[in-house]
């Protein structure tokens, strides 16, 4: 069986933690838990009748108090970036951690989530910068860890850009 | 990942084995083959992960920790080296295979020609480091939602302003009579019957032949008046007819010569917008009220200040935050904020002034009457309604100022810890001395750390990577020290075999720390005092003279001063080497030091020892704080390890505790042996001491903190006898 590693880059607060706890474990839970220096978890999914063993790495998110250690990122097959629809700059930290990304260990696939999907009506992210990115070939989705919407789809987008082994993006923005 | 240096394990080596026994942290060397092998028993944790694994048998650490196929990368990077320190891996998180989540840390050192990997369960430390990460993030993230809802709230205002005021007008000129005669002048947005139809026979049409009767009356009206007043009369009325209904406002406007222009706007829109607006206003009145309610409940206050600068509204946070009351302020302009400083004042004046785009947050740091501290953000914006005016949020930013001073807060400076004030000044007086080339003098009692102290400059000056030699002056004699510090030619005296390089140029480059420098032998004092001021030494037995590179750092314990007035060291000297002073304060004025330092050495020892204990009780805790530390840090350190050794639980109490520190509690007076540099109070400390250890002179040694060959020459200078306790 194939074995992937994948990280999860985001600011703080962004939800990083909930998501693989929703798509490992199946559940969420509302209380806010810091992650410090990374937690790694692992699922076995199949993908296009294949199985697929993504080793999650969640890194501590990056904020005024620390910073993202962009060596955990060395030996992953692609990331997910995730951002936090109810706070602008949480996306603008996505860009930046993306870049770094990119300086410290090339292109490798990604796909930016824009989670807390569960309150679309409080999001302050605007359309018009998504569909910016998706027009420079970024693969994007909404999720909600609450709801459990989009989040093993999103896994699932990124496991199936490292089987097939493209990048998730087409040029830089 | 940080490097520090790795501590000797001073054990011979066949006792490694039963000394990891116990340790609940698994210490593994690797193999040829890259798989390693415990030294040890491994802890129960640990069995978790690797179930597989006896002694002999290999352990694959890459098949049971997902983390370390990662961090071996960097560990074998560090062994390839073959260099003291030790490479840390950071905290990680894993799930061994039944699920049980755990936080561990790993590292790696190069010991005894090994490649060693410790990997250690995290506990206390981290859930302590982890507790401040997250309330700080909590707040952080607060404080983002709350710009959310200034945003909102803003946004909202704008919207309401921009529904007033549109729909064009239709214009026409009349005479006093109520007559217009120029068609051309009509532009006729409005749909008013019969108002552009022409009278017929080139005769004018006046507003009664075109408006209703009471229309044309109330335009009459305002002709009237605007005519006698001279200035623009405004009416209101409503246009009935078979289509709907029409609300239109005449605005009517002296034009010379008796004629009046007439600007007929339908209001219509406007009139059922007001009325939205006035429902709007009503729910916005409602939602600012909960938006108050939320922007308190976020220990947010605000402020209203007009285009004077004066205070117009102030609200109870606000007032409590900037400790006014409403009262006070309200009406008076910021010049009279009394907790604030002048230049705090005149910040705000500048921001304030501003362009909207330019303006930052303003800091307002200080004390308040009381006593306490006080930390706020002013966020300084435009009033929506009227740009002069501007609308003041100011955050209490005190707790995450004081989180993020915890976070940055300092408690180690390379070996030395503390967070006391006392300490926080050596570290800075370090940083300071580091910068110049100045001979330092370490002040401060023994086992107070004064060699870690010259290890620190010496690390943090440009000397760095050149040697660091100490040495202490006190094992010096008058007829070695000579040729110990600045060295011998071949044949100089009897046995004087080889050539011999003293400790000054070993220095060469360097640092030569010279400990307990009181103790030097009068007679090198001379030479000594010649070295530091022409910077060459001759080596014993030879006539040319060598230039030495040398940065001089010297300690003692003892009051100099005191010293050259007994006649016992010399004055120039000790002009010569005190020109960077630093003093090291004794354990017991910077008691703050004590958990912090007492937490670490169980660290070490738990690490050293393997015995697996976890803390300290309470109990303990305050025994250790109350007790006077005569032999300062080093005591500490051994009188840690005396509770380690013999602590059975997994928590010293106070009875694993050495027997001085427990008569604390009993008869804290009898245990004041406190150094001193007056020689009776040095004689009764060691005789003291000597009581309490019941003539054991390694104990009475190790409870004036300070090795036995120290403890014998003392106590032959003091004459004391240890067989007759004094």
């Amino acid at each position: 069986m194939i074995s992937k590693k994948i990280c999860l880059l985001g600011a703080s607060g962004v939800g990083k933690t909930s998501l693989v706890r929703r798509f490992v474990h199946g559940s969420f839970s509302d209380i806010y838990m810091t992650t410090i220096g990374v937690k790694i978890d692992k699922k076995i999914v199949d993908t296009e009748g294949e199985s697929l063993n993504l080793i999650v790495w969640d890194l501590s998110g990056e904020d005024e108090f620390s910073q993202v250690q962009m060596s955990y990122l060395r030996g992953a097959a692609g990331y997910l970036l995730v951002v936090d629809g109810t706070r602008p700059a949480t996306y603008d930290k996505a860009l930046e951690l993306r870049t770094r990304a990119d300086e410290a260990f090339g292109s490798v696939p990604f796909v930016l989530l824009t989670n807390k999907a569960d309150i679309t009506d409080q999001w302050r992210i605007s359309e018009q910068d998504m569909r910016g990115l998706e027009a420079q070939g970024w693969l994007l989705a909404k999720t909600s860890a609450k709801s459990g919407a989009g989040v093993e789809e999103a896994f699932l987008l990124l496991g199936r850009q490292l089987l097939a082994g493209k990048s998730a993006r087409k040029s830089a923005p | 990942m940080a490097q520090a240096p790795t501590p000797e394990l001073n054990l011979p080596p066949d006792q490694l084995p039963g000394l990891f026994a116990a340790l609940d942290i698994a210490v593994l060397a690797e193999r040829a083959d890259g798989s390693f092998h415990p030294l040890g028993v491994r802890p129960a944790w640990f069995r978790d992960f690797c179930p597989s694994g006896g002694a002999e048998e290999p352990i694959h650490l890459e098949e049971c920790f997902l983390f370390l196929e990662h961090f071996l990368v960097d560990a074998r990077a560090f062994w390839s080296k073959r260099t003291p320190g030790r490479e840390r891996s950071g905290p990680w998180t894993e799930s061994d295979p039944r699920g049980v989540e755990r936080h561990l840390e790993a590292a790696a050192l190069f010991h005894a020609e090994q490649n060693i990997l410790l990997i250690e369960l995290l506990g206390g430390e981290y859930e302590q480091k982890h507790g401040i990460y997250q309330k700080a993030r909590e707040r952080a993230i607060e404080f983002q939602k709350l710009e959310r809802v200034h945003g909102a709230l803003q946004a909202s205002q704008a919207e309401t302003a921009s529904l007033l005021h549109s729909a064009p007008d239709t214009t026409f000129r009349l005479d006093r009579e109520g007559r217009y005669w120029d068609f051309s002048d009509i532009v006729p947005n409005i749909d008013v019957p019969n108002l552009d139809a022409e009278g017929g026979q080139g005769q004018p049409r006046c507003v009664t032949d075109v408006f209703p009767p009471g229309i044309a009356t109330t335009l009459m009206d305002s002709l009237k008046r605007a005519l006698k007043a001279g200035g623009p009369q405004v009416t209101e009325y409503e246009a009935t007819g078979d289509g709907p209904r029409q609300d239109l406002e005449a605005r009517v406007v002296p034009c010379g010569a008796g004629e009046v222009l007439v600007a007929v706007r339908d209001i219509t829109e406007r009139k059922q917008q007001e009325e939205q607006l006035s429902e709007m206003l009503v729910q916005m009145r409602g939602s600012r009220d909960d938006l108050l309610v939320i922007l308190n409940q976020l220990d947010v206050g605000a402020a209203l200040v007009d285009e004077r600068g004066s205070v117009e509204f102030l609200s109870q946070m606000a007032a409590r935050l900037l400790g006014v009351t409403a009262d006070q302020i309200q009406g008076k302009s910021w010049n009279e904020m009394p907790l604030l400083s002048r230049a705090q004042r005149d910040g705000l004046r500048v921001v304030s002034a501003q362009p909207l785009k330019l303006r930052h947050r303003v800091s307002l740091r200080g004390e308040r009457p009381d006593g306490a501290s006080f930390a706020i953000d002013a966020d300084i914006r435009d009033d929506p309604r009227d740009p002069a005016r501007r609308l003041v949020f100011f955050y209490d930013v005190s707790e995450i100022q004081d989180l993020r001073r915890l976070l940055s807060e300092k408690d180690q400076f390379e070996e030395l810890i503390g967070k006391s004030g006392g300490m926080q000044r050596v570290f800075q007086m370090i940083e300071d001395l580091a910068q110049v080339e100045a001979t330092v003098l370490i002040e401060g009692e023994t086992g107070s750390g004064k060699e870690l102290v010259a290890r620190a400059l010496h690390r943090r000056s440009r000397r760095a990577g050149k040697p660091f030699v100490a040495v202490n002056c006190a094992e010096l004699t008058d007829s070695l020290a000579p040729s110990q510090l600045f060295g011998h030619k071949r044949g100089a005296f009897t046995g004087a075999a080889e050539e011999h390089r003293g400790l000054f140029e070993a220095a060469h480059g360097g640092v030569l720390f010279l400990d307990e420098i009181g103790d030097l032998p009068g007679a090198i004092q001379t030479s000594f005092l010649r070295v530091l001021q022409e910077r060459e030494i001759r080596r014993l037995g030879e006539t040319k003279t060598r230039n030495v590179d040398v940065r001089v750092v010297a300690a003692t314990h003892r009051d100099l001063p005191v010293e050259v007035e007994k006649g016992s060291f010399r004055q120039d000297l000790l002009y010569r080497i005190r020109v960077g002073r630093v003093w090291l304060p004794p354990l017991r004025e910077r008691r703050e030091d004590i958990p912090l330092l007492a937490n670490r050495f169980l660290g070490d020892l738990r690490a050293a020892t393997g015995k697996p204990v976890r803390g300290i009780s309470p109990e303990a805790m305050r025994l250790l704080m109350d007790y006077s530390w005569p032999g300062n840090v080093r005591e500490l350190r051994s009188a840690l390890e005396y509770a380690v050794v013999g602590c059975r639980h997994a928590i010293i109490g106070p009875n694993d505790l050495p027997p001085e520190a427990l008569a604390v509690a009993a008869q804290p007076a009898t245990l004041s042996i406190a150094a001193s540099s007056d020689p009776d109070s040095e004689r009764s400390r060691f005789i003291d001491a000597l009581g309490q250890a019941e003539g054991n002179r390694t104990h009475a040694a190790k409870l004036l903190g300070m090795s036995r060959a120290t403890f014998y020459r003392r106590l032959d200078a003091l004459k004391i006898d240890p067989n007759s306790g004094g």
